[in-house]
């Protein structure tokens, strides 16, 4: 697709996904597809541009929508590593600690799991 | 004359985009008015009295929708219309709520070729000025803010008003 191409869908995959009721397991599906779009675009669209910085910005953003935290902190890894703005890599290191932060939360209240040994007796 | 039912040529989106944003103009314009409506007000430095044309709605068509939804995506419609004619502005995509602090809309000034944050609001009764000003402020705060320049734009549907503003001067982060 082209740039104009994927403006045209990741601007009509965000007005859907926003008008879905936040957390629900519809506005979650229609997040990530918003984050692939964001991601295509980062790809393709260079880190010094306004247009490169609302992408990358984007695909993280979508992802934390989307529940699918660990992709938010992959894709934010590498594009902090680029030439951003202060201003975007300000926001997206925000939005990086705000992944990771979930994702020690859900670790400390998810219920522990341990295993338990057994031995099979023959009847 | 603004035709919203032209919305997409007008603002270069596909149809797909535009259906329902002009739509929600018209159920939120249809609460008080008819299609010939002047909206009035500044864009800019510029002085605005334009007279809006839409096809008129089913009778009942606004139960069916959110009304801070209507108000939003209404204002949305006629903001975008009016950077598009009244400015020489073109969309280039939406912005997610959840980045935005203050910018809805990025879009292209083909004058300049400046990139524009552009935060649009709505409101059915509410002060337009002191909408206006808290608009600006939350566009100057976009992250985006550094590369291009921020602009807001408020909407106000009880008697059709516009005012829109465009930051030159600013330049850098704002705190």
């Amino acid at each position: 697709m082209s740039i104009e191409d994927l403006n045209n869908s990741v601007t009509i995959a965000i007005l859907n996904a926003e008008a879905l009721p936040t957390g629900s397991w519809e506005a979650e599906h229609a997040f990530r597809e918003v984050s692939e779009l964001e991601q295509e675009l980062a790809a393709i669209v260079g880190a010094q541009t306004v247009q490169g910085e609302v992408a990358r910005l984007g695909a993280v953003a979508a992802s934390l929508s989307a529940g699918d935290l660990l992709r938010a902190v992959q894709l934010a890894e590498p594009y902090l590593a680029d030439a951003l703005s202060d201003r975007s890599r300000k926001r997206l290191e925000h939005l990086h600690a705000e992944a990771e932060a979930e994702i020690a939360r859900a670790a400390a209240t998810s219920p522990n799991v341990a295993p338990i040994p057994f031995i099979l007796k023959a009847a | 004359m603004i035709d919203l039912e032209m919305l997409a040529e007008v603002i270069g989106v596909p149809g797909d985009n535009a259906t329902p944003l002009v739509h929600r103009a018209a159920v939120a314009l249809e609460r008080r008015h008819s299609p010939g409506v002047h909206i009035t007000g500044t864009v800019g430095e510029a002085v605005v009295d334009e007279e809006l044309q839409w096809r008129p709605r089913a009778r009942g068509a606004a139960a069916y929708e959110d009304i801070n939804r209507v108000t939003e995506e209404g204002a949305d419609a006629i903001g975008l219309a009016l950077a598009s004619s009244k400015c020489a502005w073109r969309v280039q995509r939406r912005l997610q709520a959840r980045l935005s602090e203050g910018a809805d809309w990025l879009m292209t000034d083909t004058t300049s070729g400046a990139t524009m944050i552009l935060e649009i609001g709505g409101t059915d009764e509410q002060d337009v000025e002191a909408l206006l000003n808290r608009k600006i402020v939350q566009a100057r705060r976009s992250p985006f803010s550094e590369r291009g320049i921020p602009a807001a734009c408020v909407i106000r549907f009880r008697e059709p008003t516009v005012r829109m503003q465009i930051d030159h001067e600013h330049r850098g982060p704002e705190q």
